[in-house]
């Protein structure tokens, strides 16, 4: 029945407006950065050419030379994600429509399966319009250019310095290809995660006005930008060709601990009382 | 009362965090204006670079006012949500209940980011030596002038929003809003070679008026003080830039409250 | 199927909402729960369905205990105070989500529920348009909808019309027949009067049963 219910629930949130609005949002992001880059490198050569993967919106390359989508998108981020699902606990508390779940599918159930849901429709919305960026670059770069936006040679002791530095260096020397969808899919999963945390923790604290929920995920990854160390900056850990230092504990910590968090909501789930 | 409470509190700690973090001369020592150009993104002497750094850093300087209009965006919306036909009922002048609410969160906002910029100031005050120059005064008082109208024009529209959208998309609107405003900056190092446009991107870009160190002085007094990386931000422009966008969101609020039918209004809980 | 209350105590920040309640309730039978505002009604209703942890004592269902063996009752139908559903679908998105949830019933089940209310299952109208019977209808349309072996009604006719309240007096009586366990709180004594085989009173949190007159 928890499979069942968690069905239920991820095409209940991908129908709703604020999941259409996130996708559209997203999607018009990269749309833009495509067409962009389309009318930018019309007629460039191809041993001139960057490789088309390092032209993704989610491209941290993109700080070398054209940084306004990533800029965009690790402003938009912390906002956005929990948008489309992350508040729809709350808003079965705050609509009542909690009990009639509640009695349906018991405390922990409930809980387990609207936080799968929120983490399974989120990953989807912060997933999908990347793939198709991916497509799309695939179809208009050519696939044999290997430029780094950095501009330094693919076989410089720096930028193979830089590319060790990558989340999954192996992985990316193997095949960039295989690196971007791999990227995209973590990228989505933290969206998941960060979205879960949210609901997660709207079933510790009941707030009546939703907009505090956006805050604590927002703030948190806004602190770890203001910090000096580089190595504690949150896109280091999600976004694609991200060449700062790691530190690979805090990188864990970033998909471990929102899990761990929901995993407590859902195990808390069954000792509470749902008196409203 | 109590929120409001909360909310000065709220401005003393951010005021000492934004100094804490953003306000540490080299040698020690920090001339009023700078620290208050820093306090809008400015890094030393230098404006804010429209780079990705620059760009997140001045994002964050921007916290305070995201949190502030998070609280006081249910200020209006509350009443909505709350006994909206109990309240209005009783209200038979929507528009003098809509000016009084209105007038609380322009004393709020002044009050705020006043409260921020003093407990910045003093945080710096004990851990520097600041210097005082003329022109940091004016400084500090048009960084004040300025953050307030963006913060009383901000929290309304989200309040405006929140009626029909609830709060968390209202809130979401007007955040994202200002942080898209930001992404297109990062193309003027692309236009240094197109100088009216990169005017032009500036001058229509109203979250460039919040970027102190943008501006050109027009006064024997501001001049030296202002580096104006680039063309066409002018002090007296954006404070009336800034009063104009913010009586026009004030002027379609009261439009909207004037009017709005109480047929569904608590739309945190979806609309009763 | 038997529900029982075993010596139930309910107590919130040092006030006893509910005491020493002991009940055993069968199937095929309404039972009627008076009381004034504020006496225990619902928060007897949440605890038997097993929404709400006892400070001591024990529900069960059929021997099993509830939080315990099984979280809540595991066939149940409920209409509580305060209870919504969502704002920007119509009522048969509503139901059709909620019966996705469990997959025990198809379309024509749920349209079948919403006539036997009395809505109409083809209405486009979203449920933040709807009056206060209507949302009270799809409140009872989601309680039996499935066919519950339980079904608690908390004022089920709070805001219907006369004819609403014919509708929903029939419906019971029909659940009653299919062999439902029906707990009825109403301040209604008409709806007591005809509904109920058995009654019981609520006063400040402790249960007496009474003649149903």
């Amino acid at each position: 029945m928890l499979i069942r219910a968690t069905k239920a629930h991820v095409l209940f949130l991908l129908k709703r407006r604020s999941a259409q609005i996130t996708f559209a949002l997203l999607f018009a992001v990269v749309l833009l950065r495509f067409v962009v880059d389309v009318l930018e490198f019309r007629g460039y050569d191809v041993i001139a050419m960057y490789h088309p993967m390092k032209l993704l919106s989610l491209s941290y390359n993109h700080i070398y030379y054209n940084a306004n989508t990533v800029i965009l998108l690790s402003q938009l981020f912390p906002l956005l994600v929990a948008f489309p699902a992350g508040l729809s606990l709350a808003a079965d508390q705050a609509s009542g429509a909690q009990t009639v779940l509640l009695a349906r599918l018991g405390p922990r159930r409930y809980t387990a399966s609207k936080i799968l849901a929120v983490i399974i429709a989120t990953a989807i919305l912060f997933t999908l319009p990347f793939l198709m960026e991916m497509v799309l670059n695939c179809i208009a770069f050519p696939l044999q250019a290997t430029g780094d936006m950095s501009n330094l040679n693919i076989y410089d002791p720096q930028h193979i310095a830089m590319t060790d530095r990558y989340w999954l260096p192996e992985l990316y020397h193997f095949s960039p290809y295989l690196y971007a969808v791999v990227g995209i899919l973590r990228f989505g999963l933290f969206a998941g995660l960060l979205a879960g945390f949210t609901a997660a923790l709207s079933t510790f604290i009941r707030i009546k006005y939703r907009a505090f929920l956006l805050l604590p995920v927002f703030l948190l990854l806004f602190y770890s930008i203001s910090l000096e160390d580089v190595s504690l900056r949150w896109y280091n850990y999600a976004l694609l060709f991200a060449d700062e230092p790691k530190n690979h504990l805090f990188g864990a910590g970033l998909y471990v601990l929102p899990a761990v968090f929901c995993l407590l909501a859902v195990l808390c789930s069954g000792w509470k009382d749902y008196r409203r | 009362m109590k929120r409001t409470l909360l909310l000065l509190l709220a401005a003393a700690v951010l005021g000492i965090w934004l100094s804490w973090v953003y306000i540490n001369p080299y040698g020690g020592q920090i001339l009023l204006s700078q620290l208050v150009l820093q306090l809008s993104g400015a890094r030393g002497e230098f404006p804010l670079s429209p780079y990705l750094s620059g760009l997140l850093e001045f994002t964050l300087r921007l916290v305070p006012a995201f949190l502030f209009q998070a609280f006081v965006g249910i200020r209006l919306y509350q009443h909505y949500c709350t006994a909206s036909v109990y309240v209005f009922s009783r209200i038979p002048n929507r528009i003098r209940w809509y000016a009084g609410q209105t007038a609380v969160i322009g004393l709020q906002a002044l009050a705020y980011q006043l409260l921020l910029m003093l407990a910045a100031l003093v945080t710096a005050l004990l851990r520097w030596q600041v210097v005082w120059d003329a022109a940091g005064f004016l400084l500090f008082a048009l960084h004040t002038l300025l953050y307030t109208l963006w913060l009383i024009m901000t929290a309304v529209l989200v309040n405006l929003l929140a009626i029909f959208q609830g709060s968390s998309a209202a809130f979401a609107w007007v955040t994202g809003g200002q942080l898209a405003l930001l992404a297109p900056l990062s193309l003027l190092p692309l236009l240094d070679d197109a100088p009216l446009t990169q005017s032009l991107l500036v001058c229509l870009n109203p979250i460039c008026r919040l970027i102190l160190s943008w501006h050109t002085g027009q006064t024997r007094l501001l001049a030296p003080a202002l580096a104006a990386p680039y063309r066409g931000l002018y002090p007296i422009h954006s404070v009336v830039l800034l009063l104009v966008l913010c009586a026009a969101v004030l002027a379609v609020g009261a439009q909207i409250i004037r009017r709005h039918d109480l047929i569904v209004s608590d739309m945190e809980s979806g609309g009763k | 199927m038997l529900l029982s209350a075993n010596h139930i105590t309910k107590k919130i920040r040092g006030k006893t909402i509910l005491q020493d309640i002991s009940l055993q309730l069968e199937g095929g039978n309404v039972y009627g729960f008076v009381g004034r505002n504020g006496s225990g009604k619902t928060m007897l209703f949440r605890a038997l369905s097993g929404l709400m942890a006892v400070s001591s004592g024990s529900v069960s269902i059929d021997g099993q205990v509830l939080r315990k063996d099984v979280s809540v009752l595991p066939s149940l139908g409920i209409v509580l105070e305060n209870v919504g559903l969502y704002p920007d679908q119509t009522g048969m998105e509503n139901l059709q989500y909620l019966a996705r949830l469990r997959g025990l019933i198809g379309p024509d089940d749920i349209r079948t529920a919403l006539v036997r209310v009395g809505l109409e299952p083809e209405d486009k109208r979203t449920y933040r348009k709807y009056s206060l019977g209507m949302k009270q209808r799809l409140a009872i349309a989601q309680a039996i909808m499935e066919k519950p072996d339980v079904i608690m009604l908390d004022e089920p006719t709070n805001g219907l019309d006369e004819d609403g309240v014919q509708l929903i007096r029939q419906l019971i009586l029909e659940e009653k027949q299919r062999g439902a366990l029906i707990l009825l709180a109403s301040h209604n004594k008409e709806d007591i009067r005809l509904l109920a085989d058995h009654l019981f009173r609520i006063e400040s949190g402790v249960i007496s049963q009474e003649e149903v007159s």
